[in-house]
């Protein structure tokens, strides 16, 4: 007698690549009371990938622990405004277990008038 | 009853690197509640078993321990330590040899310690650790006066009412004298119907806290008076006594007090 059912095992592959950003959040992330990773694994991770570029700040906050944000925004405007807006925005999206990354530009336009001699 | 005495030496640690899963692990290997945390052979926190239980097991002990942990003399009094763990709810504290940390101390232990000390009737200190205090604040040359009350009579109230009675009489009195005491004031119940009272008060506050307590007080119509045996550690060099011969000294006090009242 002969065993005429087939057995096959395969193993599909496959591969993406994408570019690695470095470093991987941009401007911004809003670290929650309950994510995975903490303030200081954040901190740690940034100042391993982007010396001195980032800054971690720490908030009183029901979901938010901290924020970590691109020292040259907290530069240009007034952290505490930042954060204001920040989290004004970001309490409708986040949950206390996430990691949210964002993107912050500022454009600053200037107007000027100068007497004519 | 210095905290040295009670600390556990056996110090185990943990890298602030490592996850919070790890020291879970490491704590129930080991079989204990908390891991002194390092970093670069610093000691820079603590993480207990109740950081970690609320905390996601995959942060770094970092995020989750106690930062720049509180940290107490391994020759303070066992009531101070406990006090500074009450004060900042805190579970324990690192025990320090100058700048070394040589163990870790538990508000449990502590408060088991203690606990031993307590009078059961009167929820005061009993006379050992009213001594042990004495003894430790002549060592650390903290100032403090001493008064010894003891109740009028008590025994004519005991054959009257019952020792029952006798014995609700002395509750009743215990929490007049808790209501009155403050912090740095010390309650013992020397024995039977003789209490202790070791203050750290100033000289300013001395006449006060003494009016407040010989206000008149009564327990179901039964009038309650004592009499006061005072040391004022500004006149009397009580660093330069043993605890025996200020108690004695006291206990004298109050008994020619009393004499002098029923002579009036």
């Amino acid at each position: 007698m002969t065993n005429n059912n087939y057995y096959s095992k395969k193993a599909s592959i496959t591969i993406k690549f994408t570019e690695f950003e470095v470093p991987p959040m941009k401007d911004l992330l809003l670290i929650g009371r309950q994510a995975p990773v903490g303030p200081e694994a954040v901190r740690r991770m940034a100042e391993a990938l982007s010396p001195e570029q980032f800054s971690i700040i720490k908030i009183d906050h029901p979901k938010v622990e901290a924020v970590l944000i691109r020292n040259t925004l907290i530069e240009m405007i007034d952290k505490e405004i930042i954060l204001q807006i920040i989290m004004e925005e970001a309490d409708k999206l986040l949950n206390e277990r996430m990691v949210l990354r964002a993107e912050l530009k500022v454009a600053v336009s200037v107007q000027r008038e100068v007497d004519l001699a | 009853m210095k905290v040295e005495t009670f600390m556990c030496r056996q110090l185990y640690g943990v890298s602030s690197g490592k996850s919070a899963q790890y020291a879970a692990e490491k704590m129930n290997e080991l079989k204990v509640g908390s891991l002194v945390v390092f970093e670069e052979g610093k000691v820079v926190g603590i993480v207990t078993s109740r950081d970690i239980r609320a905390a996601h097991p995959n942060r770094i002990v970092a995020d989750v321990m106690t930062a720049n942990p509180l940290s107490i003399h391994k020759n303070a009094f066992i009531g101070q330590a406990l006090a500074m763990m009450e004060e900042n709810e805190v579970e324990r504290l690192l025990v320090m040899d100058d700048h070394e940390v040589i163990g870790i101390v538990t508000r449990e232990t502590l408060r088991e310690e203690i606990g031993k000390n307590i009078d059961p009737l009167t929820g005061l200190y009993r006379a050992s650790y009213i001594e042990y205090l004495y003894n430790f604040l002549v060592e650390q040359q903290t100032r403090f006066h001493l008064f010894f009350l003891d109740l009028n009579n008590f025994g004519e109230i005991n054959k009257k009412y019952s020792h029952i009675f006798g014995n609700e009489v002395l509750t009743h009195f215990a929490n007049r004298l808790k209501e009155i005491c403050q912090d740095g004031d010390y309650l013992c119940r020397y024995g039977g119907d003789e209490f202790v009272v070791i203050t750290k008060r100033e000289q300013s506050e001395l006449q006060f806290f003494y009016e407040q307590m010989k206000r008149p007080i009564a327990y179901k119509n039964v009038a309650i008076s004592f009499s006061v045996g005072f040391l004022n550690g500004n006149l009397h060099d009580l660093f330069a006594k043993s605890y025996e011969e200020s108690i004695r000294e006291a206990s004298l006090l109050s008994t020619k007090a009393k004499f002098y009242a029923k002579e009036r």
